[in-house]
This record gives C-alpha cells, structure tokens and sequence, in this order.
C-alpha cells in the first residue's frame, strides 16, 4: 500500500452491553462512519488486558479504541473504573517508548448512544490520519 | 565415564551471577566432585570457552557488543546444553533500560556530558574497543536456549537443583507460579487509595506491600525465589522475569493496579493522579525485561519528535 492511499487500521474494543449495542445502533440507524476499525466484543471494557492492546500496537494496528459503558452502568459494577485507570497508565507507557499516546483512546458509549459511536469513530480515524501510520509499520509487512 | 565439564561465559554484566556459583557454599565442594570446571572467567586465565567443547555452558550476561555476539556463537558451538543463566542473559536485565537511548546517546553522555568526565578533545572511544549493537538484547535473539535460570542473581538453591538435574539428565523447569504465590504477606482487601515510593512511609510487616500502595512485582513476576525481596519488606522488583502466561511485565502490572485500587469509586484517586504517583513506570515495571518486552526498546526518533511537540 502506498503512502497516498494509506487507511488507517484501527483496533476497537467494544464492551457486549453498551459500546457494542451502541454500534449495533448506529448500524440499524444507518448511521455513516468510517470502515476503518475491526470491533472485537469483550464482556467489559475491564477485560481489556493491557497486553492486548500493547499486542494490536505490535501488530502495528494504527490505533486502540475502547469502548465502555459510562461510569454507574457498568454491569459488572467496576469494570469501566479499572479500565480507565489502566488506560491512562498505558497511555504514560506508550509516551515512554515513543509511540504516541493519542494512539490509544478511551471512550464511554452507551447503547443508546448510536450517533456518538459514529462520531467517535470519525474523530478517531481522523485523529490517526494526522498522526501517521503506526512507526512500527515503516518497512514492516502490510 | 568421564565427568561432565562446565564453561560459564560472560558477557555484559557485573559478575554477580558467578558470585552466586560461589554462594553454594558448602555444595560446593561436592558440585566439584561431580563437574569438571573448565572455564569460568572469575576464576582462571582463558579468553574462551575451551576448543574440545563441554557438556553444559552457562551465559551469563546480556549481549551489548559485537564481540560478545561471537563469544556467544562459540559457546553456543562449544556446548551440548545452554543455559542462559541469570536476567541479564534471559532479558536484558538492568543493562537493558538503555535501550530507552541511542547508541550514540549513551556514548555521548558516559564519554562527554558526565560532570567527572574529563576529555576535551571529546574523543570517544572507537579503536581497539569493540563497536556497541544498537540496543541490548537477551541471548535468546542470537541463539537457541535449552534452560532458563533466571534471576539477579540466581538463589544458590535453584543453582544447585539445576545442576542435579543436568546431573541426572532430567528436565529442569520452573513452576509456573508467581512470586506472590509463595510470598508469606498476608493479602488482605484491596483498597489502595494511594501509591507511594518505598521507604517514604513506616511498612506494615504483615500485610501484602502492593496492597499498601508499593509498586511491587509479585504478580507478574515469575517465582522460585520464595519471594526473598517481600519477606525482607522490600518491593518485588521482578528479576525472575515474566512468568509463562506473561509477556509484559509492565502491562500486565498496569492491569493489576487498576484493580488494586479501592473500589468504592468517591475514594479511589483519579487516574491521572496515580500516573503521577508512579515516577519512571517503565524503568520501575520493565525494570529487568525491557530487551524482552512488547516494543523491547524506545522509539528513539518518536520521542524526539514528541518532546519537540512535533506532529508526525
């Protein structure tokens, strides 16, 4: 792929009861965004595993989204709580190696909220197409 | 039967890993009967592994050099079994946090900027000496491992069972349990509401030290040590390396801060507040795995531009 026509790749992690239900809802609305993210469901944006996200970044996906329920509804009581501190833990970890931590993006999105998925997910790619692709990437296989 | 023979090669480390061979002590002796020491560097005059090759060769160290690529190649040649022996040789260890500068930095800084550096010319040496690789790195980069003793240094105890099982010629392999499993802290309710630096505050003799808001490793750390450093107090600082379901020290430790923390969501500090809190998170957290970790070294020319504020 060349530089010209580079899409950024981009992992999002979507919790099963409302991110996952929220992008549910921006396709059954028709709403338009972006085709860049590859959305795996998780149970609870707490069982993120920070491995997993530093292994998308390996794997020189371009950016890290985790999509969770607003604090109060997380349906397993903390999850959401835990996740926002290990994000912000990785993001200082990110810095300290050298990617950029606006790599990684933590948003809370409610299943009802079909419109703000879509408008995150635009923000996001665009964000990433600012940055450039994943510095590991350059030379590396597609 | 002849004996067994034994070559320990070092390569970039401050010698500590031999000294613990000496710390068996009184097995000692008998590990002598039973080995035939060929080749040890703290101890005799040769400059590499003997040509008629040996049974077992430990390495210590990791490797910084080109030269010690080669000496690595001839040990490897040289023996039938390799150990890499101690968290130098297995991930870098300490001397693999340089791997968060250039090359170039860190000669620019030991040879120029230092204050007790004196060389106004600004020679840095390069006859002679041999070249350094770019980064650190863990001798399994270079060549195949068959053990792994990890450890800074390794306990006498897991050096002589390694050596009974070479003996024997059975498997040697560590549990697959962490140092917190056999850590005698008790671990109580996790309810940290904030982290601190060891020796900042009076320690609780009893309690599990991350439950007490220190940054220790226990849970991401390998065991074997029976958790020397907890039962001291002090912090585990993770020298057993990660332990099999683990590839990143760090990573995993930051999952298991975020569950640390006290639950009850008006107590627990804001997330920035704990990014503060933990000054240097990956020389405290990759400490002796940075070379084998994720990204096993800084992005050099990303942290340029982002301390420039310079967008990619």
């Amino acid at each position: 792929m060349t530089k010209k026509n580079w899409e950024p790749k981009i992992v999002c992690f979507a919790c099963r009861w409302c991110s996952y239900a929220g992008a549910d809802m921006a396709g059954t609305s028709r709403i338009q965004y972006p085709p860049n993210a590859r959305v795996i469901r998780v149970n609870c944006s707490g069982r993120v595993d920070p491995q997993f996200i530093l292994r998308a970044l390996k794997l020189k996906a371009d950016g890290v989204l985790i999509a969770g329920c607003h604090f109060g509804d997380c349906h397993y009581v903390s999850g959401n709580y835990q996740t926002s501190r290990r994000v912000e833990l990785l993001k200082e970890y990110l810095k300290e190696i050298g990617l950029e931590p606006e790599r990684l993006r933590l948003e809370w999105i409610s299943a009802a909220e079909g419109t703000k998925f879509a408008e995150t997910m635009k923000s996001f790619v665009n964000e990433i197409k600012l940055l450039g692709p994943n510095p590991l990437a350059d030379g590396g296989p597609e | 039967m002849t004996k067994p023979s034994l070559a320990v090669e070092t390569l970039s480390i401050c010698s500590g890993c031999e000294i613990a061979i000496l710390d068996l002590h009184q097995a000692l002796p008998g590990v002598l009967d039973a080995i035939d020491l060929k080749y040890i560097q703290v101890l005799m005059d040769f400059r590499e592994p003997p040509k008629e090759g040996v049974t077992v060769g430990f390495v210590s160290g990791g490797v910084r050099n080109e030269e010690q690529v080669e000496l690595l190649h001839k040990i490897r040649e040289r023996s039938q079994i390799l150990v890499a022996f101690g968290a130098c040789s297995a991930f870098g260890g300490i001397p693999g946090l340089a791997n968060l500068h250039t090359k170039d930095e860190l000669l620019q800084e030991v040879y120029i900027d230092t204050v007790s550096t004196v060389n106004p010319k600004g020679v840095i040496p390069h006859k002679v000496v041999p070249p350094l690789l770019e980064e650190v790195h863990p001798i399994s980069d270079f060549v195949k491992v068959d053990y792994v003793l990890p450890g800074c240094p390794p306990p006498p105890k897991l050096i002589a069972e390694l050596v009974t099982c070479l003996l024997e010629g059975k498997e040697f392999r560590l549990e697959p349990k962490t140092v917190c499993d056999q850590c005698p802290l008790t671990k109580d309710e996790k309810s940290v509401t904030n982290f601190i630096r060891w020796g900042t505050k009076k320690i609780d003799p009893e309690r599990c030290l991350l439950e007490q808001g220190f940054q220790c490793l226990g849970p991401v750390t390998q065991g074997g040590c029976e958790a020397r450093c907890p039962t001291a107090l002090a912090p585990c600082r993770g020298c057993f390396g990660p332990t099999e379901s683990v590839h990143d020290q760090a990573a995993k430790m930051i999952g298991a801060i975020g569950s640390v923390v006290i639950q009850d969501p008006t107590k627990a500090p804001a997330p920035e507040q704990i990014v503060k809190e933990i000054p240097d998170l990956v020389g405290t957290y990759l400490r002796f795995s940075l070379a084998a970790s994720t990204f096993k070294k800084a992005l050099h020319t990303n942290v340029v531009k982002m301390k420039k504020g310079v967008k990619a």
